[in-house]
């Protein structure tokens, strides 16, 4: 309601029943004789019997003209024109189905829009997409470059909705903030400083869709840990389709949820995720996922034990490159010995050292510390189960600013993770020849972690990828409540009311006045 | 009530018509039914004991030795009995349907009165004593104003009952009746029944604005003065054309029924004046004539 002033027109209801009542009190007057109106009066019996129903009628119809026209002036648009901002999702979600099946959420959000700017030509109009997140046509009086700009966008990808939705704030927060219309089934518009109208786009069909296809080496084999996670609101089990570059490896089926798979993929680039049979939105019956290979690594390992486990693990690992001392490496590793000149590296490993050599925070060192807990979620020390690990002798070494603990004894950090020289450290006050890690699947995990860490180049092997997925929102159905477009659209217009109400006004007028 | 007096001066030249023969009790100037006494004779019949002997012709019996009186024509007053209905009814009108009546009966009262007529002025309904006032000269004229003065309208009552009492044990050449007749039917009907057992009578329906144009500009509720019953009516233009039509075949239906009963019916109605009445209306309506004096 733009003119909630028109209310205090209910008022006016008062005087009316009043009058109503008062009018039913006929004026009495005495005459010589009703003799010679006893012909009126029976012409009046037989319309006695609907007297009452017609003055019921009569109040009825005034009433209704007051209501009538009470709601027009309500509708009635302001004075000038409106400045209206159409928030128009464009995600790929708005391609789903209608429960009807005759028509997409995006067709339907265009045909509202279109009523809608039929019904005010003279307004002004922005329209805002989600995917990508644009104003896509400023505030502009010509509807139809508005229309056929909405019309052009096609529903893609995830939608940007918190960037829209800033894109809308900014607008709101003009001298003369625009009205919202927003044209989506998920996105909550409020706590905008905007006055807000949302279109009704109706719900959608069954739905499933993938929510989520994560892909990583799972070691250095060719092996690949797939997470696959799948939502929707259709019973029974949910078949998926995996292939790698086109070519289908397996067929999972998934009764909802997800699920982790290891599997040998062959060479490829990019691994599919389809889900098969037909539902509401075809848009999130598909994802892809790129095979992120690691790259090689050069290493640079001084120890004073050539032949130890440290040596013979990186000697194994078939993307490291050992290197020389004096060229720029990519990891190095400092197993119980500190090299002068310290060889150029963006990843520094060191085991069992002094922390004082290497300018950190001096601890004691202590015999059989025991490990009370670990970093199981950093990535170095990611599958690395240091459960019952026996440790001879360590340094124990303060947590510094801006580093990170990944191990922990009673004593204190037997392990950190920091900023070292412009260098990232890695910090380990135990040697692999003063703990038992060297004989446990651990410590083949932690090389290769080390490796993974040390890799050049953004990419890191190790994080799962994932590519175009839809968020669980945009893939659910359901939609949020609105309370649909302002009057002046497909609704009633104010000046139909004022029609109505002065119908009306002309059936009480007959009513009561044309009466024999 | 208010007496028109000049208007009685204007009137002095007419005289109450009578198309029959004159009852009254007094000698007058009006042929009556009766031999006796008079100037015009009529025939003769053998003397009987006790006969005038001053009506025996003794011509013929110097003639003929018969003993003959002669008999003439004997001239009678009329009398007239005017009756004014002062009910309720007759309260309403501008002006007033009784004061209406009141001056068309003193001046009929007059009329009758200037010419040795007996005439005999009562009123029914009304509020004051229901007394009768008659004579025969001018002396009485006084009192039957005063009569119609001290009338004010009353609550309503039986017309008929009050009419008969007045007319019917009393006889008269003509009775004249003024009354709107706004009765019920029964009571209307018995009212014309009694008036026309009298010997020529005649009705002076007597109607108002309050009756001929009533205001129907919006629905009512009507009371009846007499008898207090109500009734909504409707207002509008539409209304006012079904209550003149209704009154157009009331008054039809009067006339008509009146003349059944040989009543001589003439409107008097309160929009034209008690002087155009005596004067024109009921002189055309031969309730009145030129005098012959």
């Amino acid at each position: 309601m733009t003119h909630p002033e028109a209310l205090a027109l209910v008022v006016l209801a008062v005087p009316v029943v009043l009058a109503y009542l008062l009018r039913r009190r006929l004026q009495r007057r005495v005459v010589s004789s009703v003799l010679l109106y006893r012909a009126l009066s029976r012409e009046r019996v037989a319309s006695r019997r609907l007297e009452w129903p017609r003055h019921l009628l009569s109040l009825l119809a005034i009433l209704g003209a007051l209501a009538a026209v009470v709601v027009a002036l309500s509708r009635r648009p302001e004075a000038g024109s409106t400045t209206w901002a159409v928030l128009l999702d464009s995600s790929a979600s708005m391609g789903a189905l209608l429960e009807s099946g005759e028509q997409t959420r995006m067709e339907a959000a265009l045909d509202e829009l279109e009523g809608f700017l039929r019904s005010r030509p003279e307004d002004r109009v922005a329209l805002i997409s989600t995917s990508p997140a644009r104003l896509q046509v400023g505030a502009t009086g010509d509807p139809a470059q508005v229309l056929a700009v909405a019309r052009a966008l096609v529903p893609a990808g995830p939608g940007e909705n918190e960037l829209a939705l800033q894109v809308v704030s900014s607008l709101c927060e003009r001298a003369e903030p625009p009205t919202l219309l927003v044209l989506s089934h998920d996105i909550d518009p409020t706590g905008l400083g905007c006055p807000v109208h949302r279109g009704r786009l109706g719900p959608v069909g069954v739905n499933v869709g993938i929510t989520a296809l994560l892909v990583r080496e799972a070691d250095a084999l060719g092996l690949a840990e797939i997470y696959l996670a799948v939502e929707g609101d259709r019973p029974g089990p949910a078949r998926v389709e995996l292939s790698v570059d086109g070519e289908v490896v397996q067929t999972v089926t998934m009764a909802g949820g997800e699920r982790l798979l290891q599997l040998a993929l062959p060479e490829g680039e990019v691994v599919s995720a389809r889900l098969l049979g037909r539902d509401a939105l075809a848009a999130d019956d598909r994802a892809e996922a790129s095979i992120r290979r690691g790259q090689r690594v050069r290493v640079a390992l001084f120890t004073d034990r050539p032949d130890g486990f440290l040596a013979s693990a990186l000697g194994a690992h078939p993307r490291v490159d050992r290197a020389e001392s004096g060229t720029e490496v990519d990891l190095l590793v400092l197993d119980g010995v500190v090299p002068e000149p310290m060889p150029t590296a963006r990843r520094v490993v060191a085991l069992g050292i002094d922390p004082t050599a290497l300018g950190l925070s001096p601890g004691p060192r202590v015999r059989r510390p025991e490990v009370s807990r670990w970093e199981g979620e950093d990535p170095l020390l990611r599958y690395v189960d240091l459960e019952g690990l026996h440790i001879e002798r360590s340094w124990v070494v303060s947590e510094p600013s801006g580093g990170l603990a990944l191990v922990v004894s009673g004593a204190g950090p037997l392990s950190v993770r920091a900023p070292w020289r412009g260098r990232e450290l890695a910090y380990f006050g135990f040697g692999t020849h003063e703990s038992d890690l060297g004989l446990s699947i651990a410590f083949a995990h932690l090389v290769a972690n080390l490796v993974e860490w040390a890799a050049p180049g953004p990419v890191d092997p190790g994080a799962p990828s994932s590519d175009g997925l839809l968020s669980p929102d945009e893939t659910s159905p359901e939609e949020l409540p609105g309370a649909g477009l302002p009057a002046a659209g497909a609704q009633l217009g104010w000046w139909s009311l004022a029609l109505v109400a002065l119908v009306l006004l002309v059936a009480e007028w007959v009513l009561r006045w044309r009466e024999p | 009530m208010q007496v028109d007096h000049d208007l009685f001066q204007q009137i002095s030249g007419l005289r109450l018509a009578a198309p029959g023969l004159a009852t009254g009790p007094r000698q007058g100037d009006r042929r009556s039914p009766f031999l006796g006494r008079g100037m015009e004779f009529a025939d003769y019949r053998e003397y009987r004991p006790g006969d005038d002997l001053r009506l025996v012709d003794w011509n013929v019996y110097g003639r003929l030795q018969a003993v003959l009186v002669r008999l003439f024509h004997e001239d009678r007053n009329l009398l007239v009995r005017l009756v004014v209905d002062a009910t309720g009814s007759m309260g309403f009108g501008s002006p007033r349907k009784l004061d209406h009546a009141g001056n068309l009966a003193a001046g009929l009262a007059l009329v009758g009165l200037m010419h040795r007529d007996t005439v005999s002025l009562g009123c029914f309904g009304g509020q004051g004593p229901e007394a009768v006032v008659t004579g025969h000269d001018l002396g009485a004229f006084a009192s039957m104003l005063e009569l119609l003065e001290r009338v004010e309208p009353g609550a309503g009552g039986e017309a008929r009952r009050a009419l008969r009492s007045q007319v019917a044990s009393r006889g008269g050449d003509r009775v004249v009746l003024l009354s709107d007749l706004l009765m019920d039917d029964e009571e209307r009907e018995g009212l014309l029944g009694v008036l026309a057992a009298c010997r020529r009578p005649v009705l002076l329906h007597v109607l108002g604005d309050t009756e001929l144009q009533p205001d129907l500009d919006r629905p009512r509720l009507v009371v009846d003065v007499e008898t207090g019953e109500e009734l909504a009516v409707p207002g509008g233009a539409s209304a006012r054309q079904a209550y003149a039509r209704f009154l157009e075949a009331w008054l039809h239906d009067l006339r008509v029924r009146c003349a059944a009963l040989r009543i001589h019916y003439v409107p008097a109605f309160t929009a034209t004046s008690p002087r155009d009445l005596l004067l024109t209306v009921l002189r055309k309506a031969r309730v009145t004539e030129g005098s012959r004096a």
